[in-house]
């Protein structure tokens, strides 16, 4: 019997794949790969944004690393991200889940859910300081017309640091709610039939058959959380600006103001290549503690 | 015979575009807005098109906060804009991409000579002529009249019955008990605006010999400030919690807003629930506001550098000058405008107008030294949230900054 011929050359299937993703070599090249090169050139320069830059070697490097406040600023984003991961992985199952089941109007619930997404940080921050500003917030101005005194918000180290975690939950909720959604319902009816006629509860069949199988979506979520929290800027300088006294000003805040208010931009790009490392490094070690997320180990 | 009317007519439409275009020549301007200003330039412009055939001026806006940011990545990409809206600060991050007025403006040193001579170090840098100023601002003190009168206090109206910082405290302490504010004072930022106080004080960044934050002067500056949070007087939410000084006081809540003389038109329009009106600033051991100001520069590697220098020149001379600040409610550099018609607030001018010929020499130095605000700014802004927080003494921020200034020295 004659085997029937294919329709793709061998050449074409060679091709084919590298031109697909010929396109997006090119973005990521253009956008991601030639600014990391830049950014390394630069970092071993004393370039201040204009003019010829000098080469220094590792000068930059050692004065990071000599930099009490870049640490200072390292630890407070540590800080934020050790308190918001865990929520932003949970709160986002949470309402994936109820997302999964019949409820009325769960379309409506889902669109609300995922809306706050769409919003950028900077609205997002203005918005929750028009609630939780101190003398002109929507919160005080509540309590003091019901004769409560004021209550210190974003000018307590504490309060802040957990109003810009609320912040960044409320508003990137939504879009991790949507990963949960794809892969809860990924997860075959059968398995719950199964425990079902097992005599699981729904509690057992939530801890023994939802979380296993869908580690691989809570360790996307953990990983992109986690990356998305350590480079928080946007959100937090339109509400806080880094305050009270430095209490929320993270990392990111640091290196643009290097760059661009103390214009040491050579500074700043290597302030950028080491948080490029500690990110990688961070993230390769959840890789390897989550064995990548997959679901038989 | 088709085919040559068909070249002839296309030729008839390319040609006179060529032409056109090699005639006209663009200049795009980086221009941030303060105020109502936007629309004078822009009527300036139309002027200026309008007598010189083949310039054609762009005026692109860009944030204050982006200004620099933008100039460095335009200058980066190779594509710098002809004109740039600028101030000290922005000079002394962008000045490399300026070029020395010296060498497009004829007899440049008579046309400084036009301008008042106290803000010369905002635009003259090294002896490089990196802009000519538009407009100069001062710093003040703004009050709301109306709570001041309801607590029984009178504000200085001469500059011969103006408070001391002391009589000035004690009296915002009373204001806040009986004129129904809940706040004393508010101050714009930690920097320009609060080293108004701290020249009152006698105190100074730096001098021609080296870093000279630390001083009795400043730490007696800063440990005042401190104690007008600590007691409420200035909420503490304008400096560390991001809230706005302008909003507050606009809201009737604050009794006074040191600011300065770009905040008028803002509150003429903006405020209808309170009187509000300008005084004098407190003495200390000097009077003293600090001088401040944009000005037009050129970029170098644009081609059209003469003719933007050449619109530099007669934006900033008498008659373009007066229109724009008469419209704008600006105070003018030039001595020649020294005397403006204003629509309104011409007695607030004037005390703006007493406060900058009262002013120290060391503000104009300190805030036109070249790279300090650079050098500085940052741990300034940050140092001082820290000491009004309680994480940080006066003395260790003054030691501080005065490291980061040392370089420039070397």
């Amino acid at each position: 019997m004659k085997r029937k011929k294919s329709g793709i050359t061998s050449l074409e299937m060679r091709v084919f794949p590298y031109a697909m993703i010929l396109p997006n070599l090119l973005i990521f090249t253009l956008f991601i790969a030639v600014p990391v090169v830049l950014g390394v050139y630069y970092s071993l320069t004393n370039w201040k944004g204009i003019g010829t830059p000098a080469y220094v070697g590792f000068a930059n490097y050692a004065k990071a690393f000599a930099d009490k406040r870049f640490w200072q600023a390292f630890l407070a984003t540590g800080k934020f991200t050790l308190f918001a991961l865990p929520i932003t992985v949970c709160v986002p199952l949470l309402l994936a889940v109820l997302m999964t089941k019949n409820v009325r109007l769960r379309g409506v619930f889902r669109a609300v859910y995922y809306w706050p997404s769409m919003i950028s940080y900077i609205v997002v921050g203005l918005t929750f300081k028009f609630i939780f500003g101190e003398s002109t917030g929507v919160i005080n101005y509540l309590l003091t017309s019901v004769g409560f005194s004021k209550v210190e918000l974003l000018t307590s180290k504490t309060n802040a640091l957990w109003i810009v975690v609320l912040a960044t939950i409320w508003s990137t909720s939504g879009y991790f709610m949507v990963n949960y959604i794809s892969g809860l319902q990924s997860v075959p009816e059968s398995y719950y039939e199964a425990a079902t006629v097992d005599g699981a509860s729904k509690t057992q069949q939530f801890w023994h058959v939802t979380i296993p199988l869908l580690r691989p979506t809570i360790f996307l979520v953990f990983v992109l959380g986690f990356l998305g929290l350590f480079k928080s800027y946007g959100l937090v300088i339109s509400m806080t600006k880094g305050g009270p006294a430095g209490a929320t000003r993270f990392v990111v805040q640091y290196v643009y103001d290097k760059a661009f208010q103390n214009v040491e931009m050579g500074y700043a790009s290597a302030l950028s290549m080491l948080l490029t490392v500690v990110l990688g490094a961070a993230t390769i070690a959840q890789f390897a503690l989550s064995k990548g997320g997959r679901i038989n180990d | 015979m088709k085919k040559l009317l068909a070249i002839l007519i296309v030729m008839l439409f390319i040609l006179p575009a060529g032409v056109l275009a090699e005639d006209t020549k663009t200049l795009d301007m980086f221009w941030f807005t303060d105020g109502v200003e936007t629309e004078s330039m822009k009527g300036l412009i139309a002027e200026y098109e309008s007598i010189t055939p083949g310039v054609k001026i762009n005026l692109i806006e860009v944030p204050f906060e982006d200004m620099s940011k933008k100039i460095m990545m335009s200058v980066s990409g190779g594509e710098p804009p002809a004109l740039v809206r600028t101030t000290e600060g922005i000079t002394s991050n962008c000045a490399d991409a300026y070029v020395d007025l010296r060498d497009y403006i004829p007899d440049i040193d008579s046309v400084l000579a036009e301008f008042l001579p106290s803000i010369q170090s905002y635009f003259v840098q090294n002896g490089k002529v990196c802009a000519l100023p538009t407009d100069v601002t001062a710093n003040g003190l703004i009050v709301n009249l109306t709570a001041f009168e309801k607590a029984g206090i009178q504000v200085p109206t001469s500059p011969d019955n103006i408070w001391t910082w002391d009589e000035f405290v004690e009296d915002l302490r009373i204001v806040m008990e009986k004129g129904g504010v809940q706040y004393g004072l508010v101050i714009d930022n930690p920097t320009h605006r609060w080293s108004t106080m701290l020249y009152e004080f006698g105190g100074r960044l730096v001098s021609p010999e080296g870093p000279a934050f630390n001083s009795p002067e400043s730490i007696a500056a800063i440990n005042l400030t401190k104690q007008l949070f600590d007691e409420g007087i200035i909420p503490k939410s304008t400096w560390l919690g991001g809230e706005d000084p302008n909003n507050l006081f606009r809201s009737g809540t604050v009794a006074a807003h040191m600011s300065g003389n770009w905040m008028l038109t803002n509150y003429n329009e903006n405020i209808k629930d309170f009187e509000w009106g300008v005084t004098y600033m407190p003495i200390q051991k000097n009077r003293s506001s600090v001088p401040g100001g944009k000005q037009m520069a050129v970029c170098a590697g644009t081609g059209v550098e003469q003719e933007a220098a050449d619109f530099v020149r007669w934006v900033t001379g008498t008659e373009a000058n007066r229109k724009y600040c008469e419209e704008s409610l600006f105070i003018s550099p030039r001595l020649d405008n020294a005397e403006l018609n204003y629509p309104f607030g011409s007695e607030f001018f004037a005390v703006f107008a007493n406060e900058l010929a009262n002013t120290v020499d060391a503000a104009a130095f300190d805030w036109g030294f070249p790279g300090l605000a650079a050098a500085i700014g940052v741990e300034l802004t940050n140092g001082m949230y820290e000491v009004v927080a309680g994480d940080r003494t006066a003395e260790d921020l003054v030691e501080a900054v005065d490291e980061l200034s040392a370089p420039l020295f070397n």
